[in-house]
């Protein structure tokens, strides 16, 4: 368990805790996914004045889960990261590399899998 | 009607390949969009093979420029894993190649800098400079550029008085000469008109695109997290963050060097107060557990996470590089910018693409 | 005038280049150059192999030999330090360009014979 830790039910619940740490000055640090029970575990980064804060929120296995990228532009990058390493598909991406942004057609399928 | 232009993988003053696809209106750009995967090898997928001491070896080559303190974040992660505290003579040693590393990443930048607006000459009194600190890193760990100072439990290697007395006649060496290029590079005219109110981000603009580093301190946001309580040696040392108010390629430069100054500083205060005692713990067992850590690289914060599950390998590996938090801010820096302009624009956030990619 | 006072100051001087295969620097003693093995004392633990990150060490107990891949190491000293007989150290110099890829040396090992209980 880490330390400072918040866990989060539904994505419209996760939504809403995002805009509310963002008008409250929090800066947007990471996301980190790991596999956890057939789904996956998304852990989400926040700081503000050298404190963390952390967001957990299980997806469940086939579930879309919404992209912060509308809050917080720099968020793009690393969801599109996670299209690619885990085939995962966000929605609402800002911009969208469909799964290409580090494989090529012809490289192995969700390495981190 | 806008043209697309490729500010292409291959240009010459990048030093690691990134592809922009740049939309041009009449010499001005309108909007960018960042290709990258060129360098993508895969590396946080070595944690199934190798276990918890190796992945060490791995973790520093991710980057040649930042590689010291990428090990020395992924030993202060691991230890954290194991709740042990290293001793302090192991913490200083950390703090000195850190140190070290960053004086030599900062004189690269200012060099490679230079060459990408054409001060050729100054790329070369740079790098000439530079050869001193890679030949003290050479003499005290035995490599210049991948050193492996740090283990899980402590520092691999110690420090003896011969080497002391090297890196503290290399520090009085440097410091006139880095007076020297500081004044070209502040008081210079053509210096001056190609860089000032170039690639304006304003203080809030910074700290919303989630940017790390000198890129966040140009603008005027007092954030370095050698100032949290993570690594609360630097707080004994007497270290304050160099900050600048204008948000532009100017005051990113200057930024940096005075950064160099605050490098050469810590070392003598951590040389001046190093303890005697154990460099390094004995580790037994496996780790289990969840753990976060940040430090600060010379681009800015690096964070690591890691987790254990009781066996000898670790269950993930997760590493954000302070590279990969910047690109972002490119594509809010690069409208409104001339062609001509771009490359120095690019420079100024410090890409490290293999750092990005890993 | 910053500029060109360097610039000056560098005419003056003599290059601060060394002409390379004329005038060569002698290697500094810390520099870790190559991997050097004393079957002497080898036990054939295999303690090397498993510490060795890149894989570069290979430990055959039935042929007796120790092999190491000289391209695949990447000096970590690994291996000095975990050696227990202390069959290997590190030297300064560095190997040549047209280096031979593997080096293999046989382990001059005497079984000794078991101790039996004397009853």
């Amino acid at each position: 368990m880490l330390e400072n830790e918040v866990e989060i039910k539904s994505s419209a619940e996760l939504l809403k805790t995002v805009e509310g740490l963002k008008s409250d000055g929090y800066r947007y640090a990471t996301m980190i996914c790991l596999k956890a029970n057939e789904g996956h575990d998304f852990i989400y980064i926040f700081e503000k004045d050298y404190k963390l804060k952390n967001l957990r929120y299980f997806v469940k296995p086939g579930e879309k889960p919404k992209s912060v990228s509308g809050i917080y532009l720099c968020a793009l990058l690393i969801e599109n990261e996670y299209q690619d390493l885990f085939g995962l598909t966000f929605e609402g991406l800002a911009i969208d590399y469909k799964g290409h942004l580090y494989l090529t057609p012809n490289s192995p399928k969700a390495p981190l899998a | 009607m806008t043209t697309v232009i490729p500010f292409g993988p291959q240009h010459p003053v990048l030093p690691e390949p990134v592809s922009l696809k740049l939309e041009i209106d009449n010499d001005v750009v309108v909007g960018a969009l960042p290709s990258l995967g060129y360098v993508h090898r895969g590396l946080e997928k070595f944690i199934d093979t190798k276990d918890y001491n190796q992945t060490m070896y791995i973790c520093e080559r991710i980057c040649g420029i930042c590689s010291a303190l990428h090990g020395i974040t992924y030993c202060m992660s691991v230890e954290k894993l194991f709740n042990v505290e290293v001793p302090e003579r192991a913490q200083y040693l950390r703090v000195i190649n850190g140190e070290l590393n960053r004086l030599h990443s900062h004189l690269l930048w200012l060099g490679l800098f230079a060459d990408g607006f054409g001060f050729e000459s100054l790329f070369y009194e740079c790098w000439k400079y530079r050869e001193g600190v890679l030949d003290v890193l050479e003499r005290t760990t035995g490599n210049r550029v991948i050193h492996s100072m740090s283990k899980v439990g402590g520092a691999a290697k110690d420090l003896t008085k011969e080497h002391i007395d090297l890196i503290l006649k290399m520090l009085d060496t440097l410091e006139p000469q880095v007076k020297n290029i500081d004044k070209v590079f502040v008081n210079n005219y053509t210096v001056k008109k190609r860089l000032v109110g170039l690639g304006v981000m304003s203080k809030q603009l910074a700290y919303e695109a989630g940017t790390a580093g000198p890129t966040l301190r140009g603008s005027g946001n007092a954030i370095d997290v050698r100032e949290t309580a993570d690594w609360d040696i630097y707080k004994d040392l007497g270290f304050k963050p160099a900050v600048e108010k204008d948000g532009d390629c100017y005051a990113r430069t200057k930024v940096r060097i005075n950064e160099i100054y605050e490098s050469i500083k810590l070392i003598r205060n951590a040389i001046s107060k190093l303890p005697n005692g154990d460099i390094a713990i004995p580790i037994k067992g496996f780790p289990t557990g969840e753990a976060i850590m940040r430090t600060e690289q010379p681009r800015g914060e690096v964070v690591y996470y890691v987790k254990g599950n009781g066996t000898k390998n670790l269950e993930r590996l997760k590493i954000r590089t302070p590279t990969f938090a910047n690109i972002p801010s490119l594509l809010l820096m690069l409208p409104g910018v001339k062609l001509a302009d771009v490359p120095i624009v690019v420079l100024t956030i410090d890409p490290c693409i293999s750092c990005t990619e890993r | 005038m910053g500029m060109l006072n360097l610039v000056l100051a560098n005419v003056s001087r003599k290059p601060a280049t060394r002409l390379y295969p004329f005038e060569i620097r002698a290697p500094f003693e810390e520099f870790k150059g190559r991997i050097v093995f004393n079957p002497e004392n080898c036990i054939l633990c295999g303690i090397c192999q498993k510490k060795c990150p890149p894989d570069a060490i290979t430990v055959t107990k039935a042929e007796k030999t120790w092999e190491l891949n000289v391209f695949r190491c990447i000096m970590c000293t690994e291996c000095i330090n975990g050696c227990p007989k202390d069959c290997i150290t590190i030297s300064n110099e560095r190997a040549k360009t047209g280096a031979k890829e593997y080096i293999k040396i046989v382990v001059p090992k005497v079984d000794t014979p078991k101790a039996t209980s004397s009853k």
